[in-house]
């Protein structure tokens, strides 16, 4: 019989460095990403017992345990201000899975296993005790469930309680020093807003940096967890055929849309505080607008991308202030009817100042200052009680020269590719074909590709993969620290000059419209049109 | 599904498929196509569970489906061919799907190749689900494996384990085309959980210094298999391959396998048992136990009788640690193809473990 021969050393000469914990290499894992191993970990969540917890947060483990993309050795705990037992906790998330999760009903077998690993841990963010007794739990739970002392903490607070929290968390050593530490990890995700300005963003970088080291920070923009979103870099840069159009020689100008229908419910008082440009624009427009208009990376790897889209946030042209309104406009939603049914105004909203100056929309003209995108205009608009949801990224080539086919009535348009990020994600192409028949008419069609028609499947959350990514220390789909400041670099001048001249025609647009005049008239002015959507 | 009644010919397949979308023709659905399918398929009583497996991964994914049934048995000689149409999704957007289904008999087999070539659509892969045993002489594989980007073999329809693994291993040095497995599929759930399991230096080690392995699968195979030991056999060759255990001895006694190999510092003996469990998939593992030297450990691995959750504990001389639960992923019916297509898993460790069986005299 012929002797099997093994092209691998035998495993009894691997040399395992007992205090190099994590970095042992596991002969039984392959190495496609697909099966990437989690390690053993505890999650918490501060602020348990907000929307998000239940709406995104909770559905999103239930779908990682489903798909098990869990580790074996894992627990999840709770900590909010409320006092509740674990019991209580379990049942709300429980309902809220039932509610929430893409995938119904719950699995009752599931999450018989699952919610034995759930727990809930009552105090006030700023309480030492607190701290202490968490401490103890998680040390507890890492006897109990084998969870190796590994942490990742989700801050779904509101902002003003981050600074407090990672001080109690460093001071009870729950924050690993990184330098130490080489056995377990700690990392904190925060959610946006990170600062709510420039100067606010700087010191809670340096605030955070004095506790964290970068690599344990997870700046989390859900829209980075979208596939449709992630699908932008494989659009870009594994199809040769688009990227050498990419650039200011054939595109005339590109329009990205984040708009809504819903106007802003029960968040008036976040919105008050914030407007559109920093709950929308500043985070998730100009991550849509960095990953459209950057350069290919030199590799996959998380900072050789975010340096690609740091570069284009740092070419971005400052708004020209001696012409503010030739640049950038802002409304405000008046009552108006969407889906057919009559709804009330911003101003009349829950929580809302009645002569509040907040802008629910703003669109704008940018334009990156580099050589693959000089002259070409960046239009963006933003808005709440739109005439539908959709997020787009629209790019309009320019036109063939006028020669062949600009006779008569012939509708020689540009041709338009437009990356729908949601709803109905999907790419589409608008050419020009001639009409069949003895004269030469031209029309154009849309070939069109819809993600749900070809990959039926559900594609997983957002939050599923971003919590996932954390959990096995991937930062690429999480922005970096000088992301998040470069952006609110470019945005800060606008907030400022908002805030110094107040608006005068607020409210400017009808609930269920596009927008103010002002936004029309913005492109108008460059002889172009928004798309209609 | 829409299916024509009449056979077509040849000649007016793409006339026909036309003939049932503008039949279909409605102003949200699509025509469309990810990839072309190939199935080649004796006719046996298991063409059926083919059948099975185009509706899963039609289900799933929008694709041209070519699907041939050969009768080298029969006396007679056809050539049938027929069209129906899938329609997949509900509400706003539906997807057109096309099945073409050539029946071929006598010497007409010869002219498969031909026939389906026609059939492909350009410029997307092509996956070939190739059923026969491929160690079994085929005149028709070898013309069919330029066009393919893919050749998805089915162990389940060979008889000799050992010669499978040769042939699949000379095919994979000589084709030039990936190669996938539908068991090797179906057993990426246990190796998931092996992974996540065995993924510290300490409980490695466990593994590392087992010296008795006991799996016990389910022998019933209801209708379509024959061959239920086999991803049993895949697990115990993976795990030979990747701790590098040698080859030492095999015996089977009504069903029961005992496998020997032999480590630097011990002997390792490996049992696969036979049970009858109809509730459960057909060869699927339903309980795994591993005995270590180290510390005297004892590694129990249950398969959950009704869900796709594992029950997992490890207990040592002197403790025992809480038992936990995770889950099995991948393993519904017909899920193995689609992983093998859009998750192709036939790289080092698959090669690794076609090695390892093929230094075992296995027989079935």
């Amino acid at each position: 019989m012929q002797e099997h021969s093994h092209p691998f050393p035998d495993i009894t000469t691997i040399s395992f460095d007992k205090n190099k914990g994590s970095t042992f290499q596991n002969p039984l894992a392959e190495d496609e990403s697909s099966s990437k191993v989690v390690d053993p970990c505890i999650v918490v969540i501060f602020g348990a017992t907000g929307d998000l917890t239940a709406r995104k947060l909770f559905p999103a483990l239930y779908n990682l345990q489903r798909e098990g993309q869990l580790p074996n050795h894992f627990a999840c705990v709770g900590f909010a201000r409320r006092q509740k037992s674990n019991e209580q906790f379990r049942q709300e998330m429980h309902d809220a899975i039932n509610e929430f999760s893409r995938v119904k009903p719950i699995d009752e077998n599931l999450w018989d296993t699952f919610m034995n690993n759930v727990f809930y841990h009552s105090s006030n963010f700023d309480d030492e005790k607190g701290y202490e007794s968490l401490k103890a739990l998680l040390e507890n739970l890492d006897k109990q469930l084998g969870t190796a002392g590994n942490r990742v903490f989700y801050l779904s607070t509101q902002p003003s309680f981050f600074p407090d929290i990672i001080e109690k968390l460093g001071q009870h050593k729950l924050i690993y020093d990184t330098n130490k530490t080489k056995d377990k990890w700690s990392r904190i995700i925060i959610e946006k807003p990170f600062g709510h300005d420039y100067n606010s963003g700087v010191e809670l970088q340096q605030f955070v940096i004095k506790h964290l080291a970068e690599s344990q920070i997870y700046r989390i923009d859900h829209y980075l967890g979208k596939e449709t979103v992630q699908n932008l870099l494989v659009f870009r840069f594994a199809n040769s055929l688009f990227e050498s159009f990419w650039n200011n020689h054939y595109i005339d100008h590109v329009q990205i849309t984040v708009g809504e229908e819903i106007g802003i419910g029960t968040r008036g008082a976040f919105f008050e505080e914030a407007g559109i440009l920093r709950d929308i624009v500043q985070n998730h427009m100009m991550q849509l607008l960095s990953l459209t208009a950057m350069e290919p990376p030199s590799s996959l790897n998380g900072d050789a991308i975010r340096d690609e889209k740091v570069k284009v946030l740092q070419a971005l042209r400052p708004i020209d202030l001696a012409n503010f309104s030739k640049y950038i406009v802002r409304g405000q939603y008046a009552p108006g009817f969407i889906d057919g049914q009559s709804v009330i105004g911003y101003r009349e909203e829950g929580n809302v100042n009645p002569e509040s100056s907040i802008e629910t929309f703003t669109a704008m003209k940018l334009y990156i200052d580099n050589w693959r995108w000089a002259g070409v205009p960046f239009y963006l608009r933003a808005g709440k009680r739109l005439p539908k949801r959709a997020t787009e990224i629209a790019v309009i080539f320019k036109k063939v020269p006028g020669i062949l086919f600009s006779q008569g009535n012939q509708k020689n348009e540009h041709n338009v590719l437009v990356i729908r990020i949601q709803p109905d994600e999907g790419i589409s192409l608008k050419i020009n074909c001639k009409v069949p028949g003895p004269s030469s008419p031209i029309q154009p069609v849309k070939m069109d590709f819809r993600y749900g028609s070809y990959f039926g499947l559900t594609p997983p959350e957002a939050y599923e993969r971003l919590i996932c990514d954390c959990m096995l220390g991937d930062g690429t789909l999480f922005a970096r620290g000088d992301e998040v400041l470069t952006s609110w670099k470019w945005i800060t001048p606008v907030l400022n000059r908002w805030h110094e001249s107040k608006p005068n025609d607020f409210p400017n647009y009808q609930s269920g419209t596009w927008g103010p005049k002002a936004a029309d008239e913005l492109l108008a002015q460059d002889n172009r049109a928004w798309r209609i959507i | 599904m829409t299916m024509t009644d009449n056979q077509v010919q040849l000649t007016d397949i793409n006339e026909e498929l036309k003939r049932l979308w503008d039949s279909e023709l409605g102003e949200n659905k699509i025509r469309a196509s990810l990839f072309n399918l190939v199935l080649y398929v004796q006719k046996t009583e298991r063409t059926e569970h083919y059948n099975t497996l185009i509706k899963s991964v039609v289900s799933k994914f929008p694709c041209r489906v070519i699907l041939v049934i050969s009768d080298e048995s029969s006396t007679q000689e056809y050539l049938k061919t027929k069209v129906s149409s899938e329609t997949i999704g509900q509400g706003e957007f539906q997807i057109f799907c096309e099945l073409i289904q050539i029946e071929v008999a006598g010497k007409l087999i010869e002219r498969v190749p031909f026939i389906i070539l026609p059939q492909i659509l350009p410029d997307l892969p092509v996956y070939l689900l190739w059923t026969q045993d491929p160690a079994t002489e085929s005149t028709i594989l070898p013309h069919l494996e330029p066009l393919a980007d893919r050749i998805i073999f089915d162990s389940e329809s060979t008889s000799n384990l050992q010669a499978y693994s040769k042939t699949v291993l000379s095919l994979m040095q000589r084709f030039h085309c990936k190669i996938g497995d539908l068991n090797w599929s179906a057993l990426s759930g246990w190796r998931k959980i092996f992974t996540q399991v065995f993924d510290s230096e300490d409980s490695f080690q466990s593994l590392v210094q087992s010296n008795l392995m006991r799996i016990n699968y389910n022998k019933f195979g209801g209708k379509f298999y024959k061959h239920t030991e086999i991803e049993a056999a895949y697990l115990q060759a993976w795990l030979a391959s990747r701790l590098n255990w040698k080859f030492q001895t095999f015996e089977i006694n009504e069903g029961n396998v005992r496998l020997t190999y032999k480590r630097p510092t011990h002997e390792v003996i490996v049992l696969l048992t036979p049970q009858e469990d109809e509730g459960q998939p057909p060869g699927a593992i339903l309980s795994i136990e591993i005995e270590s030297l180290k510390d005297k450990g004892l590694y129990t691995f249950k398969r959950h009788p009704e869900t796709r959750q594992v029950f997992i504990q490890y207990s040592e001389k002197d403790h025992c640690n809480l038992p936990y639960c995770t889950l099995l992923s991948g393993i519904s019916e017909g899920q193995e193809i689609v992983e093998e297509i859009f998750y192709p898993s036939g790289g080092k460790h698959y090669l690794e473990m076609l090695t390892s069986l093929s230094n075992t005299p296995w027989r079935n």
